[in-house]
């Protein structure tokens, strides 16, 4: 009798642990994937409310809460967030902004927390714009890459019929359109960009010391300076994509080399621009390489569930995420298989979807422009630098690419 | 019936109930920063990143970089505004201190750039100074230039243009405050001058300036402290400090560290280099300006 009443008290027991730990495990919350984007919203809510909401329904236990915030915003606000133990789990950055976080440790390395299959969709050379000695710290997601949009009126009033394919085209006519229609032909672009257009090297092999200081280099600064003083290409605003969009809009300037997307916010903000525009291949250097800004997604070390945060980012950049955001908005997708989708070839009848079709075939010779390294930042600033001085400050291009040479190494030596 | 004592504690308690809010915003936001930066300034800290105790490094980083010296530099360069702010804020004081129909509108127009935001102030002066800003096109218009004038990118203009630009809008805030110097001048003094034969020339110089004297010292300290701490007019219009760093100052310089670089740590060392600066130049002013008023009479 009595070990009846013991077992019938160890039943109720265990099944009321049973119970107590079923209890437990169906009150667990979710998982809260705090999401940051930059400028989204609220032209692609729909989009996005539709892809977390499938997310979600796939993964039970996962929250997605989406928080968009303008550009200049983002990295002071995750600075905020990460001091106040608040990370976001997924952040949409550009590829300087991880370099220079990645810098500090504050970026998940993926090479060493994604899996191999969550790796591998992208497009290499994109997936290596963050990769440093150290590793990958981001999932490249959308790109936007340099198409060239003209004005047809422009280029009739100077008498010029024929297109420009390369940059010392442009600058060779670049008197001629000023003077007889008062718009300059394009605004230059960095001097740093300018440097990767023709083939001109930033640092040695190992990434230790700068090795710009050629003749080759200050050769472009000397045909740069020379066509500024000729009055071909102004001294200000060197890529400054808004002043550029700006001067374009107004019928200031002849050609922009902007991503596709340029061309909806002409046709928003200058109609009767737009009506006389025309899309063609981007303007090239020596290199023939051509500008492919890209953002990406990346998760705070500070993040508190690394695992769905990688999943989660993996998720939005697939190759059948990419690919309808793509459809959505004249960007361009990082995935190997969704950039080839015959979609971006499908129609070339107005400005926009012709650009697509462009920048398609550019694709291969694109590039994001990075020396994937944390210093990444910096370097560029000393390089800009050493062009406004001799631009704008009448000094010596060799004597400027001199001084730029020995910040660069004293940056690259941490000092 | 309540004591003396007992109605001094309780206005005392009321005093400091209405500084309180004050006090608690002011030790949040101003105390407490400017504390915590002194140990900041030892760390490498970049708030999202590992923080390592470094010593002195920081600060002999800064004192081998020559963007530091360059923005201490500029920033020192900016301390020239002060001089003509001043002299101009006195005469624009003198001719609005008058008893004149309609006098307080020009008072109030000189007043408007004081309380306009400085990103508006920065947008309109953008526009004015652009290569094909208004300046620009009117003298190419006549005929008086030929190629245009980059107030903004031209390396030894840009800091001038910018100091331009925080004169035009600080020239109202003294102009207010020599007023209020002039106004408490006592009429007998100018009255009694005038009477001992004085002209216009003389009651001014001998009268109304050496009584402005205390007032001179202190908006020449305040306009110090500002011209040194310049930033918000340059990082609404070049916060990269360009043209090749022509208008890069201390407080940018300090600012780009920190929330471009993510070097807090560095960032905090610049910052307290700056304030040394800052003490300097307000010594400097204490010991040769604080004579005036009353007392120039009284030597």
């Amino acid at each position: 009798m009595l070990k009846k009443v013991k077992a019938v008290k160890l039943l109720i027991l265990g099944l009321a642990l049973v119970m107590l730990a079923s209890v437990f495990v169906s009150a667990k919350a979710p998982t809260t994937v705090d999401f940051w984007t930059i400028s989204l919203r609220p032209t692609f809510d729909g989009f996005f409310n539709d892809l977390i909401a499938k997310y979600e329904k796939a993964h039970p236990d996962v929250k997605v809460q989406w928080t968009d915030l303008p550009y200049d915003a983002i990295q002071s606000k995750l600075i905020a967030a990460v001091a106040g133990g608040t990370s976001p789990d997924v952040v949409n950055l550009n590829t300087e902004m991880a370099l220079v976080l990645s810098g500090k440790n504050a970026l998940v390395n993926l090479d060493k927390e994604a899996t191999a299959a969550q790796r591998s969709p992208y497009i290499k050379t994109l997936y290596n714009s963050t990769k440093t000695s150290k590793g990958a710290f981001a999932f490249p997601w959308y790109g936007a890459p340099d198409v060239m949009i003209y004005n047809k009126d422009l280029f009739a009033k100077a008498g010029i019929t024929d297109i420009p394919k390369t940059f010392d085209e442009a600058l060779a006519f670049g008197k001629t359109m000023h003077e007889k229609t008062g718009a300059y032909p394009f605004i230059p672009d960095f001097f740093y960009r300018i440097m990767f257009f023709e083939g001109i090297p930033f640092l040695n092999v190992g990434k230790t010391k700068a090795a710009f200081n050629t003749p080759a280099a200050v050769a472009v600064l000397k045909k740069y300076k020379k066509a500024t003083d000729e009055n071909a290409v102004p001294r200000t605003d060197w890529g400054q994509w808004d002043k550029m969009l700006q001067e374009f809009n107004t019928g200031k300037l002849a050609m922009i080399n902007s991503g596709p997307q340029s061309i909806k916010r002409i046709k928003d903000e200058a109609p009767d621009i737009y009506k006389n525009i025309e899309v063609t291949s981007s303007m090239l250097g020596k290199a023939g390489l051509i500008l492919n800004p890209i953002m990406n997604l990346v998760v705070p070390v500070a993040s508190k569930h690394h695992k769905e945060a990688i999943a989660f980012a993996a998720y939005i950049t697939n190759d059948q995420n990419q690919l309808a955001f793509s459809k959505t908005v004249a960007i361009f997708p990082s995935t190997i298989n969704a950039s080839q989708d015959p979609f971006f070839k499908s129609d070339v009848s107005k400005p926009e979807t012709k650009a697509t079709a462009i920048a398609a075939e550019e694709l291969i010779h694109t590039a994001d422009l990075t020396l994937a390294i944390p210093q990444q930042l910096d370097i560029f600033t000393a390089v800009n630098k050493a062009a406004e001085a001799v631009i704008l400050g009448n000094e010596d291009p060799k004597a400027a690419l001199t001084a730029a040479e020995k910040k660069v190494n004293s940056i690259l030596a941490g000092k | 019936m309540k004591t003396d004592s007992g109605r001094k504690t309780r206005d005392t308690l009321i005093a400091y109930g209405f500084m309180a809010p004050a006090l608690i915003l002011l030790l949040v936001f101003v105390f407490f920063p400017i504390i915590y930066s002194i140990p900041l300034a030892f760390f490498d800290y970049s708030v999202i990143g590992e923080t390592k105790f470094i010593g002195w490094a920081n600060f002999t980083r800064a004192i081998q970089d020559n963007e530091f010296w360059i923005s201490i530099k500029n920033s020192l360069l900016f301390v020239l505004v002060v001089p003509p702010i001043q002299i101009l804020s006195i005469l624009l004081a003198i001719l609005v201190n008058r008893k004149l129909k309609g006098i307080t509108l020009f008072r109030v127009l000189y007043y408007i750039p004081v309380v306009t935001s400085m990103m508006a102030v920065a947008i309109i002066w953008d526009w004015i100074f652009k290569p094909n800003g208004i300046i620009n096109t009117l003298l190419i218009n006549w005929g008086l230039l030929k190629t245009p004038i980059l107030f903004m990118a031209d390396t030894r203009l840009a800091l001038v243009s910018m100091m331009f630009i925080t004169l035009w809008q600080g020239l109202g805030y003294y102009m207010m405050l020599y007023l209020a110097g002039l106004q408490s001048i006592p009429e007998e003094l100018e009255e009694a001058a005038v009477v001992d034969g004085a002209n216009k020339s003389q009651t001014l110089f001998k009268i109304k300036i050496p009584m402005l004297k205390p007032y001179v010292w202190f908006c020449s300290l305040i306009s110090v402290l500002s011209a040194v701490r310049v930033f918000d007019v340059i990082f609404a219009l070049k916060d990269d400090g360009g043209p090749n760093n022509a208008t890069l100052v201390a407080n940018l310089y300090s600012y780009r560290k920190a929330f471009v670089g993510f070097e807090f740590g560095y960032s905090a060392a610049i910052g307290l280099l700056v304030s040394v600066v800052l003490t300097a130049l307000s010594i400097v002013v204490f010991v040769y300006g604080k004579k005036g008023g009353m007392g120039y009479y009284n030597d």
